[in-house]
């Protein structure tokens, strides 16, 4: 007995096959309980495919996923609203204190604009290893801003005589072989200030307390 | 002082690990916060080659045991064995703990000692707690208390600045802010820093005298008027920086702006450096005195082609303090490489998570 | 699943702040609950199609944004689950075929990519339980294949309909939904040996 080939099978499971192929391997399936089997199983495998695939990722963290990617599509929307304003035909403004209101939101429409494509051109994108600013990012990409600055690769850190560091990932200082290092694993919106006499913060906010919360090292001058 | 050692909520069999790691926490007996329950679950201490790396990970939760809100709180990080005369630490900004109230202060810290050091306990202190009216507890050994009383007046500044908003251009307009200000956090030039004791001037640098650039903010009661340095690669070497009290008040403290221009033409907030005075009324001082050390950034050596330097905040005599307004901040130089305050920062960030009706409903709470 | 679409309301549309601030704010929660009820479904579906999540989480931001912007376009509120789908899963395809470079009208063939010789059997085995057997047996397909089952299987897109998403004639279509199958089928029967 000639059995069909796979890709026919395969097909007829899934309801793809033509009406001739269908009618031959129906034909065949009644005589051959191997084929049947076979159609059996890519039927199954239709259901599991569909079954499973409703599941996550094992490495995804669903709920704190959900809320940052729910927040960058507001931001991308708010933006693109900004960017509807600013670009409405001007027969759509009234005058008087509506006018200048209107006048207004497009200076900042307009602001949004230059600064929404001033980020490709800071260079911490490329420093920051938090991937929610990459996430937001192209939210604001999702607009469609037309300009572009150039991308700046930043030097090879130093590594000698380094006392206080701060980076995307924690705030540490070094002294005598030892280092105290105040890290900042789950956290929104970094910004590191410097005081030159002997300090330096790295500030965010706690993603699951909400709170502001500013790591400092200070080290001893000599 | 009183001292406490907290039990690790762990097997008593893992205890002997955490032994090691637990810090020590020393509050005093009047303290207005109370550590009331601590978990260091994660904490290890892992040999690595020639080190010995302790990460310790503490969720406190400390209860308001005085009789006000407490809007700020600083704690002290030490580690004498690890780091001698250096010292960390963290801080809430932006908190509204009503009395009684408990909240959370989560810490990551990891130490690295080398494996011949005897190694000893992380210690856990206060240096400040501020109240809603600006008064303050604690010892204030790292300026917690300044550095508290600027945070929660700009923050008050800024739900101000917001609600007028609220109130002139509804939701739409508050949005339109919130995102303005979003769009300013994302694309500052924020990078890696690195600070060092040695100076990275090399003698193939010469030093070349530079005049500061000088940002006066409209509603500032002292104005920078004139100052100098020698630059060499990332030093400016013998400032003098000349301010003026153009107010009616003493002023007793200030902190100075640093914006710099790099060799390759970024502009950015470098950093900023404290002055303690005794100005009076009308009068002008020199306040720098020390060779300035800028930070590197992104990881590749600096060369300063111009400063400009600004007043950032002011505290006069009678405690009071001064802090650039809204409309200061406007100013293009700043408002592209001026952080946002931490409430600014709070704010648009609970809108970016809640969205506006969250933002507007923390609003209407102050 | 059917669900309202918030209400668009533009700057000019915006009167006495008071008077417009409680449908200004429904709107806003109607956009909420827009993105609340889908996003894990276009999640889902965009990251079968591209196999990284870093890449389907920007592609669903990308996907709810063109919906929203664009949900004037939706004639029929009833559809609008299925016209979402259609804008994910167009997102997810121009992607791979930007970045991946991939030709949705060309066929593979039936041979399997490498597994890394180092992995041992007993490695092989715990990555597989680490890693969830869907995402191993899809990981084995080509990105045509996986995209042509995930839209016919998962979506229950007919044949021609994958072929109109892909741009692609049906009869290619075929080969790449039979591929696909034939592939799956042989990973499960090597699971079923383990």
């Amino acid at each position: 007995m000639k059995h069909p080939p796979q890709d026919q099978l395969a097909l007829f499971a899934g309801g793809e096959a033509g009406w001739f192929e269908s009618w031959s391997v129906r034909r065949h399936l009644v005589a051959c309980p191997i084929c049947r089997k076979r159609a059996a199983d890519f039927s199954q495998d239709r259901q599991t495919v569909r079954n499973l695939s409703v599941e996550l990722p094992p490495e995804v963290e669903w709920n704190r996923l959900a809320d940052e990617m729910a927040g960058n599509i507001r931001v991308g929307l708010a933006a693109g609203e900004a960017i509807a304003a600013f670009d409405r035909p001007s027969d759509d403004r009234t005058s008087g204190v509506a006018g200048a209101r209107t006048s207004w939101l497009r200076w900042n429409a307009g602001w949004a604009i230059a600064a929404a494509s001033a980020v490709f051109a800071a260079a911490f994108w490329l420093n920051l290893p938090n991937p929610q600013a990459e996430h937001l990012l192209t939210a604001l990409r999702a607009i469609r801003v037309d300009r572009a600055g150039k991308l700046v690769q930043p030097a090879a850190p130093a590594a000698d005589e380094v006392v206080v560091e701060a980076s995307g990932s924690s705030i540490q200082v070094r002294e005598n072989g030892g280092s105290l290092a105040l890290l900042h694993p789950r956290s929104d919106g970094l910004t590191i200030s410097v005081n030159m006499q002997g300090s330096a913060g790295a500030r965010y906010i706690d993603s699951d307390t909400g709170q502001v919360t500013i790591n400092r090292v200070y080290y001893a001058q000599q | 002082m009183r001292s406490s050692r907290l039990l690790a909520l762990v097997a008593a069999g893992a205890a002997s690990i955490y032994a090691a790691i637990l810090p020590k926490i020393d509050l005093p007996k009047d303290s207005p916060v109370a550590v009331i329950g601590a978990d260091y679950g994660d904490s290890t201490e892992t040999a690595r080659g020639g080190a010995v790396v302790v990460d310790l990970h503490a969720s406190l939760s400390l209860r308001n045991s005085s009789g006000r809100h407490i809007r700020g709180i600083t704690l002290l990080v030490r580690s004498q064995e690890v780091t001698p005369g250096s010292k960390g630490s963290v801080t809430l900004t932006s908190l509204d703990v009503a009395p009684g109230e408990a909240f959370p202060v989560r810490m990551d810290i990891r130490l690295l000692r080398p494996v011949t050091s005897l190694g000893g306990p992380l210690e856990l202190g206060l240096d400040g707690v501020l109240f809603d009216d600006l008064s303050f507890y604690g010892p204030d050994s790292l300026q917690s208390r300044h550095t508290l009383t600027v945070y929660e007046i700009e923050a008050r500044r800024d739900r101000r600045y917001y609600k007028a908003l609220l109130a002139e251009g509804g939701p739409a307009r508050l949005r339109q802010e919130v995102l303005a200000s979003l769009s300013r956090q994302v694309d500052r030039p924020d990078m890696e820093v690195q600070m060092t004791r040695a100076s990275r001037a090399t003698n193939l640098e010469p030093e070349r005298p530079v005049q500061f650039a000088l940002l006066h903010l409209p509603d500032s009661p002292v104005e920078p008027t004139e100052g100098m340095a020698k630059i060499a690669g990332n030093e400016a070497r013998t400032p003098r920086l000349e301010v003026h009290n153009k107010s009616d008040r003493a002023v007793r403290y200030l902190e100075i702006g640093w914006l710099v221009k790099d060799g390759r033409g970024r502009q950015f907030m470098a950093g900023t450096v404290p002055a303690t005075l005794n100005l009076p009324p009308g009068e002008k001082a020199q306040v720098l005195k020390e060779t300035l050390k800028f930070p590197q950034l992104g990881g590749g050596p600096l060369s300063i082609d111009s400063m400009t330097a600004f007043v950032s905040n002011v505290e006069f005599s009678d405690g009071k303090m001064w802090v650039p307004s809204r409309a200061d901040l406007g100013d293009p130089r700043l408002q592209s490489v001026l952080a946002p305050s931490p409430e600014e920062q709070r704010l648009v960030q609970l809108y970016r998570k809640k969205g506006l009706t969250a933002l507007v409903d923390e609003l209407k709470k102050f | 699943m059917a669900t309202a679409f918030p209400a668009q309301r533009t700057m000019s549309d915006r009167g006495a702040p008071s008077q417009l601030d409680a449908g200004f704010q429904a709107s806003q929660e109607l956009q909420s609950r827009f993105i609340s009820d889908n996003l894990r479904r276009v999640f889902l579906l965009i990251y079968r199609i591209v196999d990284n999540v870093a890449d389907a989480q920007d592609l669903t931001q990308e996907a709810l944004i063109k919906a929203l912007q664009h949900q004037d376009q939706l004639k029929d509120p009833e559809k609008a689950a299925h016209w979402l789908s259609r804008i994910a899963t167009n997102t997810a395809i121009d992607f791979l075929r930007r970045n991946g470079k991939v030709n949705f009208c060309e066929i593979d063939g039936l041979i399997e990519p490498l597994r890394e010789p180092s992995a041992t059997p007993e490695e092989q085995v715990l990555h597989n339980e680490h890693r969830g057997y869907l995402e191993e047996g899809l990981a084995g397909l080509t990105e045509r294949e996986r995209t042509a089952l995930v839209l016919r299987d998962v979506e229950g897109l007919s044949a021609e309909e994958v072929a109109k998403q892909l741009n692609c004639s049906k009869a290619t279509v075929r080969s790449h939904i039979a591929n696909a199958r034939i592939k799956f089928r042989r990973y499960m029967e090597r699971k079923a040996r383990a």
